[in-house]
């Protein structure tokens, strides 16, 4: 009885594992697949409308596996959020990486392809930024 | 069946436990983009994109993650009075700057190299990117991966007698130097290893 008992916990902490693990691994993609989604959303100042029109549409060509900025991956809040680089601190656009990257004026200005941010584009970023960079 | 649980376990534990540190010539790529960076936030002056002469790493011996892991020093070409003006950083195990010291000094001479196209800052970088984006297709390249201790740049020739930039990097002391030679728009030349 005690072993069928300890059998039994044993089989579904491992499916629980199973689980998590597959979870974890699969966050940034269905983060990504999800936010691509979404595309269309007007230019606001939070992070999907950010995402949406800015970074899928002129950053992650590069920035995400495969590409040459593949080493600074843009692909997930959490990854911009947590970036040793400081891409993104919250309240505080002007020592925030990421919008200085896109507002330098010279050849390493970001998007390094085509041309520089709009100034709505811009404005969306920084103001995301100053209000915290809240996931949502 | 316990034998499955224990190596489920074990991943579970794995994926989140094992975030190791960053390697030292990586440290030296965010030393770098930090130096920049500061230069751009107008913390620094501009003559860290100029004038910087090379940079040392050194790994600390920490408890935390959030410790300082790596004091990393970027230093411009030496004035008459031989000051240098110097960027230290306290980097944790991720790269993330802990603490950041601008530091005055004499003026460089007019001697240093000028570079005709990219500035010094981006020829050393140059030179870092390409140990880090070879080592796995060069064993060679490992030491300077792990344990690159310093680099410094200076005025050369390539072996065809063109100018260019090159890069001397440093791992241990019984090491070769990693002489990375660097085009002046700061795309790699040629490399070439020398016994101490």
């Amino acid at each position: 009885m005690q072993s069928r008992f300890l059998s039994f916990i044993i089989r579904t902490l491992s499916v629980v594992l199973i689980l998590i693990l597959v979870g974890c691994n699969a966050h940034h993609d269905l983060t990504y697949q999800q936010r691509l989604r979404r595309k269309g959303l007007p230019l606001k100042a939070t992070w999907a409308a950010v995402f949406d029109n800015i970074i899928i549409e002129k950053c992650l060509e590069c920035h995400s596996p495969g590409g040459n900025g593949a080493k600074f991956p843009l692909t997930s809040w959490q990854e911009i959020i947590d970036s040793p680089l400081e891409l993104v601190l919250p309240g505080n656009p002007e020592d925030s990486g990421l919008y200085l990257a896109v507002t330098r004026t010279d050849e390493k200005r970001m998007p390094s392809k085509g041309a520089p941010l709009s100034s709505e584009e811009l404005h969306a970023i920084y103001q995301w930024i100053k209000d915290g960079a809240k996931a949502e | 069946m316990k034998k499955s649980f224990l190596i489920l376990a074990s991943l579970f534990v794995s994926s989140f436990a094992l975030a190791s540190p960053i390697s030292n010539a990586k440290a030296a790529e965010f030393g770098l983009h930090r130096v920049e960076r500061l230069v751009l936030q107008k913390k620094a002056e501009a003559g860290f994109l100029a004038h910087l002469q090379g940079m040392t790493i050194e790994p600390l011996v920490h408890q935390n993650n959030t410790d300082a892991a790596f004091k990393v020093v970027a230093y411009q070409f030496a004035a008459a009075d031989n000051s240098r003006r110097k960027i230290e950083m306290a980097l944790s195990e991720a790269g993330k700057p802990i603490t950041v010291e601008v530091k005055d000094g004499g003026e460089p001479p007019v001697g240093f190299p000028v570079w005709p196209s990219a500035n010094g800052l981006t020829l050393c970088e140059g030179a870092i990117h390409y140990i880090l984006e070879n080592v796995s297709s060069n064993s060679k390249l490992q030491v300077y991966f792990d344990k690159l201790s310093q680099f410094s740049i200076s005025a050369g020739k390539n072996s065809q007698g063109q100018d260019v930039a090159v890069v001397d990097v440093v791992a241990g002391a019984a090491d070769p130097v990693l002489k990375i030679f660097v085009k002046f728009d700061g795309t790699l030349d040629s490399v070439s290893f020398v016994q101490p």
